[in-house]
C-alpha cells in the first residue's frame, strides 16, 4: 500500500515534468507537504486492515519463493 | 520559470555525467531515450498548451480567485481535491491544464490539493488498479488516501502561502 501511493505521489520520472510546468517551487512544496503520506497509509492499512495484509502477504511470499 | 530551466540544466547534466562515468554507452542511450520521447508526446504536447492557454482566457481570473484563490480558504482546497479526482489525463497534459488554473490565480493550497488528488486519487487509474491488485486493495486505498488532498493542500496554504 505505502508502495503504491508512494509511486502515486512521488513519481520520479514525472518529475522534470512537473518542475518544468508547474515551477521548482509549487513541485518542491508538493513534495514537502506528502513526504510523510505513505509511511502513515502503509502503518494505517496494517492498523485499519489487518485481514488484507494478511490477504496480500502469501502472494508476496509466493512470488519471492518463485 | 527561469529556476525551472536552471534545475533541469543541473538534473540533466548531473544524470548525463552520472550515465558517461558507466562507460558503457548509457549516456548515448538516454539521450536518445529523451529525444523518442520528445518526438512521441509533441502532438500531445503542442495540443495540451494550446488547450492550457485558451483555458486560462476562458477563465475569468475573478471567478478563478473567489472559488480557488488563497481567500477562498478551505472552499479552494476542498474544490481542489474533488477537480483533481476527475482530471483523468496523464502528466503531459494535467501539468498544463493545473499550471494554467494557478497562473490565473488560484492559490498554493488549492494548487497542491488539485496535483496530490490527480497523483493518488484520478479515476482513469482506477480500472487498471482494479483489475491487477483487486476491488478491495482498491477501496482499501481509497478510502486511505481520501484525505491526503485536503490535508497537502491545508498544509501548504498554512506553511507556504505566506513565501510563494
Amino acid at each position: 500500500m505505502a508502495f503504491v501511493v508512494g509511486k502515486s505521489l512521488w513519481d520520479v520520472s514525472r518529475l522534470p515534468m512537473e518542475v518544468a510546468i508547474m515551477g521548482g517551487s509549487v513541485t518542491a512544496i508538493r513534495y514537502v507537504v506528502t513526504f510523510i503520506f505513505p509511511v502513515i497509509i502503509g502503518l494505517l492499512t496494517k492498523w485499519l486492515y489487518p485481514a488484507l495484509t494478511q490477504q496480500l502477504l502469501p502472494a508476496t511470499k509466493k512470488e519471492g519463493e518463485a | 520559470m527561469a529556476e525551472a530551466v536552471w534545475v533541469l540544466i543541473l538534473l540533466s547534466v548531473a544524470l548525463f555525467i552520472f550515465a558517461m562515468k558507466r562507460k558503457d554507452g548509457s549516456h548515448k542511450k538516454g539521450v536518445k531515450i529523451g529525444a523518442d520521447l520528445f518526438y512521441s508526446y509533441l502532438p500531445v504536447l503542442v495540443l495540451a498548451f494550446l488547450a492550457a492557454g485558451l483555458l486560462e482566457v476562458a477563465l475569468p481570473p475573478a471567478l478563478v480567485q473567489y472559488w480557488l484563490g488563497a481567500e477562498a480558504g478551505w472552499r479552494g482546497i476542498l474544490i481542489g481535491s474533488a477537480a483533481g479526482m476527475l482530471v483523468a489525463a496523464g502528466p503531459y497534459v494535467s501539468f498544463p491544464i493545473f499550471a494554467s488554473i494557478a497562473q490565473s490565480g488560484a492559490g498554493i493550497g488549492t494548487t497542491v490539493a488539485l496535483l496530490t488528488s490527480w497523483s493518488v486519487m484520478s479515476l482513469s487509474k482506477l480500472p487498471f488498479e482494479t483489475a491487477l491488485l483487486g476491488p478491495r486493495f482498491t477501496l482499501a486505498r481509497f478510502s486511505l488516501v481520501l484525505l491526503i488532498p485536503v490535508i497537502a493542500g491545508f498544509l501548504a496554504q498554512l506553511f507556504f502561502a505566506a513565501i510563494i
